[in-house]
């Protein structure tokens, strides 16, 4: 077992230390006697420190040094220090105080409800903050009465925390309030109607327009009288997606050969300083201009500019439709496949060509259908 | 409190209980010895220690000597204890 040393040592100077030391011993008991530079410095049990320094005083003996040493020692000093204690008294009243309150307040259970709306009410209806004048059931009763949607509410202390646990009423939609009709999405010819609730604006065969309503969010009774609804549908239209090129069978292209000659010059306020021009050879070419300053600083307004001429040649470009066409059919699938929804069943495929003095315009057109009250929007 | 000699009394009865009754010393290994029986101290050094027994004095001299405890009865005298002598 670890014995901790609560002990006092003295540093004391005497003639007739035996003497003295015999006389302590007669009541005390003395350790680990030290003498150096003239001085004798001894320990007792730190209980008989002042005992012991009395006696050393009456007897006329010179006490250099009474240092306490111990754990309880170093905790009646503390106790001495009256700021500290003070300290600690105001502290733990303080904490007490403070804990007999409320500080904060969580409000649990909210979906519908504004949390911030109900932990206002709950402030207002608070008297006082100090534990012991909220009335929790009343509270409860309170939030009940002034939030319809509040089906059931609890009210407890939790430290310094009031808890509002609140379960909300599960209300029929219709009295949410307002309603969105379902519009279409695409452009499509009605198919199918499969209406569970709400008023159509369609039927079957009817040609609709993206943005066009389907079913009105209300419906109507015997008595004439709209009443408000969600409304639920499924609306399935045939939806067509078209792909769409242009086939030349005789064509001239205008190409740049690759070769090219630059001319530059420098100009101030208009007048050339600066030039350097080479002669365009060049039977058929482009032409391009860059200006820019040549100071950032705009002190003078030095302009350079820069002129290329491309090499240009014209090659003609024969094809045979006919040759072509399964190939200009496929990409035009592939592209119009692109703008299909995932998993969307395709109806039909068909082509469209026509032709005008050796142009052909081509379309691509695939037909599917789709719930056209929701899903993806997709354009060509 | 563990007594050795109250330990030796109480085994050796057969022993005249006078002789324990004065003062008894124990040497451990000459670095500490244990003192029961004094009646004062009369000389503290590093290199000496005297104190009064029934009938004597006895004195320790050595080396780095340390009262490391004294009360009313009894002593531990640590240090290189070179010798112990009865006057």
């Amino acid at each position: 077992m670890i014995k901790k040393k609560s002990r006092s040592r003295f540093k004391i100077k005497s003639l007739n230390r035996e003497k003295i030391f015999n006389k302590i011993s007669q009541k005390f008991v003395i350790y680990d006697v030290i003498e150096h530079d003239g001085f004798i410095e001894f320990e007792v049990d730190e209980h008989d420190g002042e005992q012991v320094e009395n006696f050393l005083n009456q007897q006329n003996v010179k006490v250099y040094s009474a240092v306490h040493k111990g754990l309880r020692r170093k905790f009646f000093n503390l106790l001495k220090m009256w700021g500290v204690v003070a300290g600690l008294i105001v502290g733990m009243a303080l904490y007490c105080l403070q804990y007999s309150f409320v500080f904060k307040i969580e409000v649990w259970g909210c979906n519908q409800l504004s949390e911030s709306e109900i932990t206002t009410f709950v402030k207002k209806s608070l008297a006082s903050n100090f534990k012991g004048n909220i009335d929790t059931q009343k509270l409860e009763i309170l939030i009940r009465e002034n939030f319809e949607l509040v089906s059931s509410a609890s009210v407890a202390i939790v430290g310094q925390s009031l808890i509002v646990n609140i379960n909300e009423a599960i209300l029929p939609e219709e009295l949410y309030g307002e309603f969105e009709p379902i519009v279409s999405r695409y452009d499509g010819l009605v198919t199918e109607i499969n209406l569970v609730q709400g008023t159509l604006n369609v039927k079957q065969g009817d040609i609709v327009q993206k943005g066009d309503v389907l079913v009105y969010p209300y419906i109507i009774d015997g008595d004439g009288e709209q009443h408000p609804v969600q409304p639920k549908a499924e609306i399935f239209a045939d939806v067509w997606v078209e792909s769409e090129d242009v086939f030349h069978e005789y064509k001239i292209v205008e190409e740049r050969t690759g070769r090219k000659i630059e001319c530059s010059q420098v100009t101030l306020f208009g007048l050339v300083i600066f030039s350097n021009t080479n002669e365009n050879t060049f039977k058929s070419f482009e032409s391009e201009k860059t200006s820019s300053y040549i100071a950032e600083n705009n002190v003078l307004p030095l302009i350079y500019t820069k002129y290329t001429f491309f090499e240009t040649k014209t090659t003609e470009i024969i094809r045979n439709f006919e040759q072509e066409k399964d190939n200009l059919f496929e990409n035009l699938r592939q592209k119009a496949l692109i703008y299909l929804p995932e998993n969307a069943i395709i109806k039909d495929e068909k082509t469209l060509v026509k032709e005008m003095a050796g142009v052909y315009y081509l379309s691509y057109i695939i037909t599917t259908s789709l719930d056209i009250g929701e899903g993806y929007g997709y354009t060509v | 409190m563990f007594n050795f000699f109250d330990e030796l009394k109480g085994n050796l009865k057969k022993i005249d209980q006078n002789l324990l009754n004065g003062y008894n010393l124990i040497n451990l290994s000459g670095k500490i010895l244990y003192v029961e029986g004094h009646f004062g101290l009369t000389i503290l050094t590093e290199s000496l220690i005297a104190f009064k027994v029934k009938k004597g004095r006895i004195e320790v001299s050595g080396k780095g000597l340390l009262l490391s405890e004294l009360s009313q009865n009894t002593m531990k005298i640590e240090g290189e204890i070179a010798k112990v002598e009865q006057f």
